[in-house]
């Protein structure tokens, strides 16, 4: 009888176990949820502000103080022009390859990295050839991120 | 004899189950507090950053004067159409002190303001500083910072307007606040020329 009575407990015990673990980790999965709800937020945010820095520049290096009509005038490479720091930025593509870290108090380092490229202005599909429209991804990645976040902008001429 | 070694044995049993009961649900309502707080937070800190965005970017829209007509590192007050109707708006936006929210249990928590020609200030948000800048910052063409824009002549170099807060819940949840980092730069369109 005592017997029973004793696996009874330990059955009951293992059962309220099983369930404050499922617990536990219910738990667990709702805080990655939430801190990384919070990184998405904070990453949109420093991410955007990059979009918006760039396209306050020209469209392209010829056209900083030159009106340009021709598709052949516009620069063949995308890449800064001897610009070092991104204050002394003046056109779109100089941000191409830029890489930036954003450190911030409460979660850390977000590395963002930014590409830009000409785009076919109808399909927004990737150009070898100069066009009036480049666009401007931004990766951002932050420990808290399950995976890097890309943000787009398309800027025309 | 032996009866009595049951009776206390399952006292002393369905004490542990009671006791983890209790554990359990208290720490069952800490997390649901917790995701409650943080959850309302997270959603704060995005409407905020909304509303400063919709607002910042209209800077100087149809103003044919000064654009700005103040800033400093807590306070803005800016001219232009909001309603785009023809007639100019100053907008303003400061931030608290933090005895103007000592109703909260957080002690460094200062409300956000917002204020439209003169008329009472409404409390955006609930925000504290981040620690590496201060909450209104401007920079001019060339991405420098102006440490004080005081003068009319500075105001009208800037450019850029970085804004950085970070939003923190008014109660804490086993002492710690819950809370989001927002930074964004703004380039109104209206202070390109």
């Amino acid at each position: 009888m005592a017997g029973n009575q004793t696996i009874l407990v330990l059955g009951g015990i293992i059962l309220f176990s099983y369930l404050i673990l499922n617990f536990n980790n219910a738990s667990i999965t709702q805080l990655n949820l939430s801190l990384e709800n919070e990184a998405i937020i904070t990453a949109t945010a420093v991410g955007q502000s990059i979009i918006d820095e760039a396209q306050s520049r020209a469209f392209d290096e010829n056209t900083v103080s030159n009106f340009v009509d021709k598709v052949a005038d516009l620069s063949l490479s995308l890449k800064s022009d001897n610009e070092v720091n991104s204050t002394d930025y003046d056109d779109v593509d100089d941000y191409n390859g830029m890489k930036r870290t954003e450190t911030l108090g409460r979660l850390g380092n977000f590395d963002l990295e930014v590409e830009v490229y000409y785009v076919n202005k109808s399909t927004l599909a990737k150009s070898f050839a100069p066009t009036f429209s480049k666009r401007i991804d931004v990766k951002i990645k932050n420990n808290y991120l399950p995976n890097e976040i890309k943000l787009s902008h398309v800027v025309s001429y | 004899m032996a009866y009595l070694i049951d009776v206390l044995g399952s006292v002393i049993v369905s004490s542990f189950v009671i006791l983890m009961l209790v554990g359990f649900n208290v720490q069952m309502s800490t997390f649901s507090y917790d995701m409650f707080s943080s959850t309302l937070t997270q959603g704060n800190a995005v409407v905020t950053g909304q509303i400063l965005e919709y607002d910042l970017y209209k800077i100087g829209y149809r103003a044919s004067g000064q654009k700005i007509s103040f800033a400093d590192s807590t306070k803005i007050i800016y001219s232009t159409d909001l309603e785009n109707n023809g007639s100019l708006d100053s907008v303003c936006y400061y931030i608290g002190t933090i005895e103007n929210l000592s109703n909260t249990s957080n002690p460094i928590d200062r409300p956000l303001y917002r204020s439209q020609n003169g008329q009472s200030p409404i409390q955006i948000a609930a925000v504290s500083r981040l620690e590496h800048t201060t909450y209104f910052t401007y920079l001019d063409s060339a991405g420098v910072k102006i440490p004080s824009p005081n003068t009319v002549d500075l105001r009208k170099k800037i450019r850029t307007i970085k804004v950085g807060m970070r939003l923190q819940a008014a109660e804490a949840v086993e002492g710690i606040y819950q809370g989001v980092d927002w930074e964004r730069t703004i380039r109104p369109k209206n202070l390109m020329n």
